[in-house]
């Protein structure tokens, strides 16, 4: 996750507070050494929603799975992962709201000292449930919105899910617990995402996340909707050039990207032409700080049955499942050759991300993408949208000096 | 000696869709085989070939088994920790 704003705009970025407890300073880095080693983890607490969104990694549907986990084996997860020290545990889907004891678990979260955040389509999202979740210690909830109305519904598979996920929100802010929307761009809806931008800021939201589109669940069938690069390049100007636009106007909306490495790269780019060499550089500093990729270290994703994931997009592999041996055992077990293959990637890395300038803050971008597009996790993301002169490095190096990318 | 905490069959299902597979890989002749995690797939064929493309370069052997089909054994399980918790349906949050 690479906070757009907060890296050309100097904003504080919740995302930090979020994960690492750090919000309150902004010249801290949205990763700092001991909780760096642990991952947020999603849970799909289950695989039954009420929507069908074309690009669904966890494949969800109406009938959901057999044999998911239930309240009592929710709660000593939770209490594992507590133990292990993980930071932040995202309840997810299938769409979360369907389980009626989601406010029991958020609380047993809250209760040991894990920060609980949603992920939901938000169109169960009642005022009710709202107040419900957040007095059962919920910090956040991001609300997938994937276009204006008649976009959106297409994709989510039914009408009346925007006009649906905009009263969730509502309900959200009138109950004072804090949301965002989560958008996830394809050619089917780039060309709404600033009119949602727009629309959703009339509503009161301040927080905008934006997902390329990765290759897991239904996102593997739709990746032939997957922008190009070079449409993904003008998506990420516009994005940054439209963050810009709101700062300078006053409205101090926070805007991310996820999914993307080449993102970190292109944001080096972007301030050394926008902003100044000084800028880009501190935003490398940042960057590279932040660790890149965090498929397998920073991020980990529990299903709706107890195996765990290399990321929560990642559903062909499991490393194990917590129905046999703690989530601490099963991440820390570098016994796997992938897993730790993965943690010490920059050894592995082939093609054109082996000797790329911007690898110490891209690590490779998604392995999971590679994997799909080469049968090989440790070949070359076919989402990078650099230019083969920006990853060669040489024209940052000439501009940034000796404190360049290329060092 | 280990306890049984297979669930019943109708109820023991690893996937939320379609197969799964256990992955077991040898990396030299002499060594032995180890569990590597499980792949999703529709037959063994296609298992070998999603673990191949993850294990292949770390291994001269790998074999898959149908996750449904193996039957666990261990000292604890997710099941014994919910001992003090209550509620141990397995379908008690997720089904509702």
């Amino acid at each position: 996750m690479i906070s757009v704003s907060k890296l050309l705009c100097g904003l504080d970025a919740e995302s930090d507070g979020l994960r690492y407890d750090a919000a309150a300073d902004s010249s801290k880095p949205q990763i700092t050494a001991d909780k760096q080693r642990r991952p947020v983890v999603v849970w799909n607490t289950t695989k039954r929603c009420n929507l069908y969104c074309e690009h669904c990694y966890a494949a969800a549907d109406c009938e959901g799975a057999s044999n998911e986990l239930s309240t009592a084996e929710g709660k000593a997860i939770i209490d594992d992962l507590a133990e292990f020290g993980a930071p932040v545990l995202l309840f997810s889907g299938g769409e979360p709201l369907v389980r009626e004891d989601l406010p029991e678990l958020v609380a047993h979260a809250a209760d040991r000292g894990i920060r609980p955040v949603l992920s939901t389509n938000g169109t169960l999202l009642t005022r009710e449930r709202a107040r419900e979740l957040k007095r059962a210690g919920l910090q956040y909830a991001g609300v997938s919105v994937d276009g204006l109305p008649e976009r959106n519904d297409r994709i989510r598979g039914e009408d009346g899910a925007f006009d649906a996920a905009v009263r969730g929100i509502e309900a959200c802010l009138d109950v004072g617990l804090k949301t965002g929307l989560r958008y996830t761009i394809t050619e089917h809806n780039v060309a709404d995402l600033a009119g949602v931008v727009d629309l959703l800021v009339d509503v009161g939201v301040d927080r905008f996340c934006f997902y390329h589109l990765d290759y897991g669940g239904r996102g593997a069938d739709i990746s032939d909707v997957d922008l190009s690069p070079d449409a993904t390049r003008r998506a990420v100007s516009d994005l940054c050039d439209l963050t810009r636009e709101y700062h300078d106007a006053g409205e101090e909306i926070e805007t991310l990207l996820v999914g993307n490495y080449a993102d970190a790269g292109y944001l080096v780019e972007y301030a050394d032409r926008e902003l100044g060499t000084d800028r880009a550089r501190l935003i490398y500093r940042y960057l590279e700080r932040n660790g890149g990729d965090p498929t397998g270290e920073r991020v980990a994703d529990v299903d709706p049955v107890g195996n765990v994931h290399l990321t929560q997009f990642w559903q062909g592999y499991s490393l194990g499942n917590v129905r046999d041996r703690s989530f601490g055992a099963i991440w820390s077990d570098e016994s796997n050759p992938l897993l730790s293959a993965l943690r010490e990637r920059e050894e592995h890395l082939s093609g054109r991300c082996a000797d790329c300038a911007y690898q110490s803050i891209c690590r490779g971008g998604s392995r999971l993408r590679a994997l799909a597009a080469h049968d090989d996790p440790f070949a070359p993301d076919p989402k990078c949208y650099l230019t083969e002169r920006e990853r060669e490095g040489a024209a940052a190096a000439s501009r940034l000096g000796d404190e360049s990318p290329a060092d | 000696m280990a306890k049984k905490t297979d669930r019943a069959p109708e109820n023991g299902s690893r996937s939320t869709d379609g197969r799964r597979f256990e992955v077991f890989v040898r990396e030299a002749e002499a060594d032995p085989l180890r569990h590597v995690g499980t792949v999703e797939a529709p037959t063994p064929d296609a298992a070998h070939e999603e673990a191949g493309a993850l294990f292949a370069r770390y291994a001269r052997d790998i074999w898959v088994c149908p996750a449904d089909e193996t039957h666990r054994y261990a000292a604890e399980s997710l099941a014994d920790r919910c001992g003090d918790i209550g509620d141990n349906a397995p379908d008690a949050g997720g089904r509702r």
